[in-house]
């Protein structure tokens, strides 16, 4: 994972193992003039979350090695990183779903399937001001 | 049922006929016994003596005594023999019906008049793991601990056999309905299973002499069902992932080369685009008719302006609007300070579904009007088209899951059926109703309300 210590680029962070979504999610927020890194499972976001300390991380729920709710739950109990605010985006869309998510502190809940990529970076936007 | 009954049958017909000859010989032996002795019999006795003279009239008398004798101890072995059959037939019966209830698969628990269990067949007891030896004499309230198909503790208040005790002669069977289940558990057993019941009153000569408690445990049917939701689930679940993709794909792609492309190929990708999104509608309408029959939707109402969402909703389907040249007519400024109280998801796929229904049923050049009503009672919120119509036979089943009109399925293919179904539902749930008129090749109308919550 490339890092750019001296670029003062504002950071997000990814959560995504799916390389389709991955793609766009890195091709459209660096567009959007944002350091995008990518991590393809819920271990991955902690590290980097660590390291780059990220303005804003995207989470995807269903991950290998560890699960988005799983990880969430961490990002939350890490007086490190519970300032950064977590927008869950998944495909997981089902009410006790969001209810989690919300319970464990993610700021909002996005469904992939169901938004346009650009009201997903609107979204991306408020939380980047 | 048939066959018993009928064997039952012959075999009591056989054994009075038996009864009947023995009875004849018995009555004829007494006859003539006292044929012996009567003056009309003399004639012949002296013609037989006339034959025979050293037979005596005394020993005739003799002879028709021992006949009478003969013929009285017949009919006592007779009147034996009657008791006899009839206690045979009496167990018949019971072993009849004893293994009827023994070999039904339901469990069936009767009590009487009190309450009082004074029968378990042996579902029943393999079920509620105990011996009916262990259990008679038990009360029913005490015995059999009930609980709602949310695993909450029925009171004795609300319990169905309560209500057949209280209103006694004029009880009526409980029945569960179709999907509802209780869960059953014996007092100071570990594990309740669900079942469905039937609990029906027994009323002999218009007295309630005890009730009858039929169940089937249903584990395996809600083992059964619970996969195929989590199967829809899963299954809806990947089928989101490429079609989400593909969507913000076909997004970048025209944002990035959109303005290269000609007109021919612009309408290509956006024919992509429609079609996938209709797929995910429709796989967003499975998933939700899967939940709603699980029970697991929510409703989670708040204060919301209804005139934006509607607006949104129908910019949404602004390319399908376009292309099929539809006048649309809402004025939301005219409804922009109406606000309800309603689940702000929920209002969305109502209003979503009635509006792509309006514009996917509706003739070229149409038009969709939308208006918003309110009273003190409620919100109305009208949505009408000039397209097909609804076939005057078909208005009863078109809120039923998988039902598609049949003109609807001649003016398109696409579509599940789940649509109008999610409508009802919704709208049910958070206490509106839904209604429509509709003329065929003129035009529907459909409406639902709101109920105004203070």
């Amino acid at each position: 994972m490339a890092k750019n210590i001296i670029s003062k680029k504002k950071k997000i962070l990814v959560g995504e193992d799916d390389k389709n979504y991955a793609n766009i999610f890195r091709l459209k927020l660096e567009k959007e003039g944002y350091e995008v890194f990518i991590a393809g499972n819920g271990r991955e976001v902690l590290e980097i979350a660590k390291h780059e300390e990220p303005q804003l991380i995207l989470l995807d729920i269903i991950m290998p090695i560890q699960n988005g709710f799983d990880t969430l739950k961490i990002l939350k109990s890490d007086a490190d990183l519970l300032h950064i605010p977590v927008i869950v985006v998944s495909n997981l869309g089902q009410d006790e779903d969001v209810k989690k998510a919300e319970k464990l502190g993610a700021s909002d809940y996005l469904i992939k399937a169901n938004i346009s990529i650009q009201e997903m970076v609107e979204k991306v936007r408020g939380y980047m001001k | 049922m048939q066959s018993p009954t009928k064997r039952r049958f012959s075999f009591e017909t056989q054994g009075v006929r038996q009864h009947v000859g023995l009875m004849t010989v018995s009555f004829f032996m007494v006859f003539l016994g006292l044929w012996g002795v009567s003056g009309l019999a003399e004639r012949a006795v002296y013609f037989l003596i006339y034959f025979n003279p050293d037979l005596t009239q005394e020993l005739f008398s003799n002879i028709s005594a021992v006949f009478v004798f003969v013929g009285s101890m017949l009919l006592t072995v007779q009147a034996f023999l009657v008791i006899r059959h009839e206690k045979q037939l009496t167990e018949e019966k019971q072993k009849l019906d004893e293994a009827l209830l023994n070999s039904i698969g339901d469990g069936i628990i009767a009590t009487d008049e009190k309450g009082i269990i004074i029968f378990m067949n042996p579902q029943s007891e393999r079920s509620f793991l105990c011996t009916f030896n262990e259990c008679r004499g038990n009360n029913i309230f005490d015995f059999l601990e009930l609980y709602d198909g949310k695993e909450r503790k029925v009171s004795r208040s609300a319990h169905p056999l309560q209500k057949i005790f209280l209103l006694k002669e004029e009880a009526y069977p409980f029945v569960t309905k179709p999907k509802e289940f209780f869960y059953l558990k014996k007092e100071g057993n570990q594990k309740k299973f669900p079942a469905s019941l039937n609990i029906a009153p027994v009323i002999i000569e218009g007295i309630l002499r005890g009730v009858v408690i039929a169940f089937r445990d249903i584990t395996k049917e809600k083992e059964i069902d619970e996969m195929k939701s989590s199967f829809i689930t899963v299954a809806a679940h990947q089928l989101r992932t490429p079609l989400g993709t593909i969507r913000w794909n076909i997004e970048l792609l025209m944002e990035e080369a959109g303005s290269s492309f000609s007109e021919a190929i612009s309408s290509v990708v956006q024919n992509i685009y429609e079609t996938n999104k209709r797929m995910v509608e429709m796989v967003d309408d499975l998933l939700n008719a899967s939940r709603l029959e699980d029970g697991k939707i929510e409703n989670r109402p708040e204060h919301m302006l209804i005139a934006p969402m509607i607006q949104s909703v129908i910019q949404d389907f602004t390319p399908e609007i376009q292309r099929l040249g539809l006048t649309f007519s809402f004025d939301v400024k005219k409804y922009m300070s109406i606000e309800a109280i309603v689940d702000p998801k929920r209002f969305r796929d109502v209003i979503q579904n009635l509006i792509g229904n309006a514009i996917r049923y509706n003739s070229m050049q149409g038009s969709v009007s939308i208006d918003v009503a309110k009273s003190e009672k409620d919100i109305v919120i009208t949505v009408s088209d000039t397209g097909i119509g609804i076939p005057e036979n078909e208005r009863e089943k078109l809120f039923s899951r998988f039902f598609r009109a049949s003109n609807a399925l001649l003016h398109s293919t696409d579509g599940c059926g789940l649509g109008l179904f999610i409508v009802k539902s919704y709208v049910e749930g958070w206490g509106g109703q839904v209604w429509f008129e509709s003329v065929e090749q003129k035009g529907t109308t459909f409406h639902f309300s709101i109920p105004m919550l203070t």
